[in-house]
């Protein structure tokens, strides 16, 4: 989609300070040509894959202040609109995300509106020109994109601007925990006054029934036990943004488990989309643990505390043969139609 | 055949009716085991109705929508029936956790001496398990789901057969005899709540 309008914004954090003694936020039109342009184009364009993990502005009445502000400046691209995006960005940045650039991205194209509203932090650097009477250093205090893959985004495409532009898409490419990255609250709920797409609780039962399907489903005993050994340490991410793909690159699994899970999924775009995790909605799908011998006996337990209701002791290694004890007090005893 | 006619007739018939029927499914999963629930239903917006929607004008003269397939938010609703008034907030939380709303509406009567419709309504964006079924297609990002009561259910559902029309269109009778029927509805549930209550405490007003 070809840009039609381009803004930057130097924003100082404002979070908690005053309104009357924020630090003024100084803009600019960008031109729609050079090598800035270019990487902002770049990004633009690649943002639909880049920005995989879906939001929703909250709301109970049809309105929505950071909305009203998005859909402002896609209504009218101008730097006073623009402005405003910034205003409310520094309002609820504190000094942990620090000063950073704000870039406001317009397109349109066969009647539909794409906004991408990007931030770089802000970084240190040095300066080394070279001259002829020999090497001049310079520290320098606001260096942008010094890794140019380290920013936020979110883009919002709609045909309408009056309805439309209730859900984004975003990307945060400062948050890392292992191959599971985080959302920043200042950026999703403070700043753009939303929430993921997902709630917690579809995500986390949906990720739960496509596991226990997988393990269920598979037939080979190692892609078994490395399912279930991924879907017992999945709560402990509660609170982190998971998608199911991003889940086997975190637990390492085999191609064979992967394709298990894939199968699974009701469509690929399932098996990407990323959520926040809830321990609890994950947990209540997979609430107990099962392992079935080959006898008929079938050992039952609540997920997590199995390995603590039952000792294991291999006996032969090369048959599989093994031995479980349990030990307490009958507290109930039933027949059932189905396994477990 | 008017444009928007065309255009909402090829949504209808390509991509509505679909998600109709997977969104009854989705609501099913969710709240179809649940024991307050008594009834489920969804239904993409008929033609006609949507056309009707579509041409209101505003008191100015003005067209209402500008672009009805895109403004029109219950292109696709929902109900769901529960047996109890108090189940009505049990079955709000459990759609709570699993949609995203922009609109959430609780409506009844302004006055405490009238009777008339009650219901919650929400405008809920369709889950992603759906819409990523129908990737590259037409279709709304919205639905319109309405939870209320049994009794609810009856009288706004007599209400529409026995011919809808706006209340100030009503003749002073007609108000009196709808206000009626909305309060025997409106006591109805708070009958059927207090004996629920008193068979679950073993109490009674006679004890």
């Amino acid at each position: 989609m070809p840009i039609t309008h381009l803004h930057s914004y130097l924003v100082h954090p404002g979070k908690g300070v005053d309104e009357s003694l924020r630090p003024e936020i100084r803009g600019t039109t960008l031109q729609l040509t050079g090598k800035l342009f270019s990487m902002l184009e770049r990004i633009y364009a690649r943002s639909n894959e880049d920005c995989k993990t879906g939001i929703s502005f909250t709301s109970d009445t049809k309105s929505n202040e950071a909305r009203d502000l998005v859909v402002g400046y896609a209504t009218r691209p101008r730097s006073d609109t623009g402005q405003k995006l910034a205003k409310r960005l520094q309002q609820f940045t504190d000094g942990t995300p620090g000063m950073g650039l704000l870039f406001l991205v317009r397109g349109e194209d066969k009647g539909k509106t794409k906004t991408l509203i990007s931030r770089f932090p802000a970084d240190v650097g040095i300066l080394a020109e070279e001259k002829k009477s020999g090497l001049n250093i310079e520290y320098l205090e606001k260096v942008f994109m010094k890794n140019s893959n380290k920013y936020k985004a979110a883009y919002y495409e709609d045909a309408s601007l009056k309805t439309g532009y209730w859900k984004g898409m975003v990307v945060d490419h400062q948050i890392q925990y292992g191959v599971v990255r985080t959302i920043s609250d200042y950026w999703v709920k403070d700043f753009l006054a939303s929430d993921c797409l997902t709630t917690p609780a579809l995500g986390s039962s949906r990720l739960a029934k496509m596991f226990d399907k997988a393990i269920k489903g598979a037939t080979d005993i190692a892609v078994k036990d490395q399912l279930t050994s991924a879907a017992k340490l999945i709560p402990n991410l509660d609170g982190k943004k998971v998608s199911a793909d991003l889940l086997t690159k975190q637990f390492g699994l085999s191609a064979d488990a992967i394709e298990g899970l894939k199968k699974e999924a009701t469509s690929e775009a399932i098996f990407d989309e990323e959520f926040i995790l809830d321990r609890d909605a994950f947990s209540e799908i997979l609430s107990y643990e099962s392992v079935e011998l080959n006898t008929g006996a079938i050992l039952t337990a609540p997920t997590g505390q199995f390995d603590q209701v039952f000792s294991e002791e291999v006996i032969d290694q090369k048959k599989g043969l093994r031995v479980y004890r349990a030990e307490g007090v009958v507290a109930d005893q039933r027949f059932r139609k189905v396994k477990p | 055949m008017s444009t928007l006619t065309s255009r909402y007739t090829q949504r209808f018939n390509l991509v509505l009716k679909r998600i109709d029927a997977e969104l009854r499914e989705f609501l099913e999963n969710i709240v179809g085991e649940s024991e307050f629930v008594c009834k489920i239903s969804t239904r993409p917006k008929k033609i006609a109705s949507f056309i009707r929607k579509a041409e209101q004008a505003l008191e100015n003269g003005l067209a209402k929508y500008v672009d009805p397939m895109s403004e029109i938010q219950d292109q696709i609703g929902a109900l769901i029936v529960t047996r109890f008034i108090s189940d009505v907030s049990l079955v709000e939380e459990s759609i709570q956790r699993m949609f995203r709303r922009i609109e959430r509406q609780v409506i009844e009567p302004e006055s405490e001496c009238e009777f008339g419709y009650v219901g919650r309504h929400f405008i809920l964006f369709l889950p992603t398990d759906i819409t990523t079924h129908f990737e590259g297609e037409d279709f709304p990002d919205f639905f319109e789901l309405q939870i209320k009561t049994l009794f609810q259910y009856a009288w706004s559902e007599t209400n529409h057969a026995i011919g809808y029309k706006r209340h100030d269109e009503l003749s002073p009778e007609q108000k009196r005899l709808t206000a009626y029927v909305a309060a025997q509805a409106w006591g109805a549930d708070r009958a059927v709540e207090e004996l629920r209550n008193e068979f679950a405490t073993g109490s009674s007003h006679n004890a």
